[in-house]
């Protein structure tokens, strides 16, 4: 019996020490990770098939995590190139950015940003999509056609009417002075707590879900510039002609280390993200999330289209 | 649970079928699906035979050779009305976009069989007639437009990846929980001031909830990882793989101290006694009596830290550690019930595969050391 135990436990300890090497140190290869949604799947695979194109190894970890651990991770190097939103430098970048201004406008935004992180971080900033990803408050288009409702100035109206609205939004959204607070300083409307749904995370599809099928009494939703769900749901956008929240173009963020290795990929993917317009990611965007395709293939598809790769 | 009662709640569940929609459609990925109850599927003609081959097969006490050619006629009658009712619906018009998928009743229906299996003396028939029918639907291909096949034929190559990553990971958490866990359980079982310090230890990990454990454990590991190039060429990450492993780790030595500490504690003195009297030293004691009677209570420890890390690695997906948890927490974010479902039924499939797997072993452990355990 004794003998028994002594083989079972090294072999209990041979596996736990097989199990620490499956994570072996890096290869050259050029990790690639996106945020665990749509567009960091069609975005991410995107760049994985250019790199493949270029004869560049790489490994795949698209949509790798929550938005706060994929910087963390290409900050520590666990990651080599991230898709990122310009608008972020706000969050990564706090005591720098002093004049809240900056985000609002894209190129002053991104520049900034792009300039602490190569300064800070040796963290390069390559060409972004010209597509704003950014917050804008939805409603049903019927509902849009019945109170006529074009622009947030006409919903600040229909508000202070005292009319029914009920906003389903993210927490961070609604207690952001770049978000909703920003749009009621800015229209000059007010919502009390029984006429907002406040979610936790940030992601849209369980809000459009809520909006379009009208749960709770939900008729308005928080949701993303470039989702390409809006069209097909019926809903539609109120123009916000103040450009309230921040600007968050799409860009590939890369190490400078890497990016030294592999010069190429900045010229390869520059032509590819400046062809990303708002339409364009909207239509792939809708193929993954709402038609359901494998992204990869949406992906080459718009890739090989385009001639940005070699069918 | 004894037979009555499993027969009991199977005949509630299986009754449910006929109230609680049994399938569902759905227009696309982000509308919720419309409930299709098995009147809407086939008809009030089927649901009154349905019925008459239920209560023929619980009520009359038939001989069992024939209870086993109803049941089959059951398991193949009620899975070809949902597969062609379901597949007609989705034939009917649409784009691609559309799909087809289960809905309550019909997850209330596998568990009433479920629990009928245990009734059974052979329940090996009824598994195999179960798995015929799932595997002709299968080659016949009336799957192909099932939400949850579809989800799967898209993700096909990361599936099996993330599924191998999943069970690597907890398998080697707690295989690396086993022995520290043995330790700490019998050195409680000595000293009754050391217990308590334990305890409170490995108490303390279940308290905090396992993403802030992640959170947590982040900081230090990238620090170390970015300030000791040694240990970062050994792969000490902040993300990834090694905080889950870490956190999952902890998390396992509760189940196996507490079992240990049960085996350790409950010696039967006699026994004990009869082996000082034979002129064994304590450690003889420890290896050839304590530690073989201890055994198969830390086999049940293992099998309980197993089922729980198989849940919690879950969380790994979003700290980069990959697993089936990437799966469903994409699937939360594109609010895909299909794919969440995708990243689900492998770990339940999985702990109830483990569980049979090891109650087998225990019970065969148990028999060996002679003790009556139910």
């Amino acid at each position: 019996m004794r003998n028994l135990l002594l083989k079972l436990a090294s072999l209990v300890v041979a596996m736990s020490l097989f199990a620490c090497t499956i994570q072996s140190p890096s290869t050259p290869a050029v990790t690639v990770a996106t945020m665990l949604d749509s567009e960091g799947s069609v975005l991410g695979k995107m760049i994985l098939l250019v790199l493949e194109d270029l004869g560049i190894p790489s490994v795949d970890r698209v949509n790798f995590g929550t938005p706060d651990i994929l910087r963390s991770a290409l900050e520590n190097g666990e990651v080599d190139l991230v898709v990122d939103y310009t608008g972020s430098g706000q969050y990564y970048h706090p005591d720098d950015a002093t004049d809240t201004s900056i985000w609002n406008d894209p190129i002053t935004g991104y520049e900034f940003t792009a300039q602490l992180d190569r300064e800070k971080m040796n963290i390069i900033w390559l060409t972004p999509s010209p597509a704003n990803n950014t917050e804008a408050i939805a409603v049903r288009r019927e509902f849009a056609q019945a109170n006529n409702l074009v622009t947030m100035a006409d919903l600040a109206d229909y508000i202070n009417q005292g009319n029914p609205f009920k906003l389903i939004a993210s927490a961070s959204f609604i207690e952001n002075a770049l978000g909703l607070v920003g749009f009621e300083e800015a229209y000059g409307f007010k919502l009390n707590n029984d006429q907002l749904i406040s979610l936790a995370s940030g992601n849209t599809a369980e809000m459009l879900k809520a909006l379009a099928e009208g749960t709770s009494d939900v008729n308005a939703s928080l949701v993303y510039g470039t989702d390409g769900a809006l069209d097909q749901l019926n809903l539609v956008v109120l123009e916000d002609f103040k450009y309230i929240p921040p600007v968050y173009l799409p860009a590939p963020v890369i190490r400078q280390e890497v990016l030294d290795l592999y010069p190429n990929i900045e010229t390869s993917l520059k032509p590819v993200f400046e062809s990303l317009t708002l339409e364009v990611l909207q239509k792939l965007n809708a193929q993954v999330a709402y038609e359901g395709l494998d992204a990869t293939e949406v992906a080459r598809t718009y890739l090989v289209e385009n001639n940005f790769i070699k069918p | 649970m004894n037979d009555r009662l499993r027969r009991t709640i199977s005949l509630i569940l299986f009754a449910s079928a006929f109230v609680l929609p049994l399938g569902s459609f759905q227009i696309n990925r982000i509308f919720s699906p419309v409930p299709l109850t098995l009147y809407m599927l086939s008809g009030w003609l089927t649901v009154v035979l349905l019925l008459t081959i239920l209560f023929s097969v619980l009520m009359l006490k038939v001989r069992p050779v024939l209870l086993v050619g109803f049941e089959a006629l059951y398991l193949i009658f009620l899975p070809s009305i949902l597969v062609y009712g379901l597949n007609l619906y989705q034939n009917l018009t649409g784009p691609s976009t559309q799909s087809i998928g289960l809905h309550v009743g019909a997850y209330f229906v596998m568990i009433a069989s479920f629990l009928q299996l245990g009734t059974h003396k052979h329940p090996s028939i009824k598994t195999g007639i179960s798995l015929v029918v799932l595997l002709t639907f299968f080659g016949l291909g009336v799957f192909d437009q099932w939400g949850l096949y579809k989800e799967y034929l898209l993700r096909s190559q990361i599936f099996y990846t993330e599924l191998g990553r999943h069970l690597s990971l907890s398998l080697s958490s707690v295989f690396m929980a086993f022995i520290p866990a043995v330790t700490l359980g019998y050195l409680s079982s000595q000293n009754a001031k050391l217990k308590e310090w334990i305890l409170g230890f490995v108490n303390a990990f279940q308290v905090a909830p396992t993403l802030s454990m992640l959170a947590l454990i982040m900081v230090p590991l990238t620090y170390l990882s970015l300030n000791f190039p040694t240990l970062r060429a050994l792969g000490v990450r902040g993300i990834g793989f090694l905080p889950a492993f870490i956190v999952l780790t902890l998390y396992a030595l509760l189940p196996i101290t507490m079992n240990a500490l049960t085996a350790f504690t409950y010696v039967d003195e006699s026994i004990l006694e009869s082996a000082r009297g034979l002129g064994l030293n304590s450690s003889q004691i420890l290896w050839k009596i304590r530690l073989p009677l201890a055994f198969p209570y830390l086999v049940l420890g293992f099998r309980i830290a197993l089922i729980q890390t198989l849940g919690n690695a879950l969380l790994a997906g979003l700290v980069g550690g990959g697993g089936m948890g990437s799966l469903i927490f994409l699937g939360l974010s594109q609010s895909a019930q299909d794919l969440i479902l995708l990243g689900s039924f492998p770990i339940i499939a999985l702990a109830l595969t483990f569980e049979m797997f090891f109650e087998q072993i225990e019970h065969n452990l148990f028999k060996l050391v002679g003790v009556n355990h139910d």
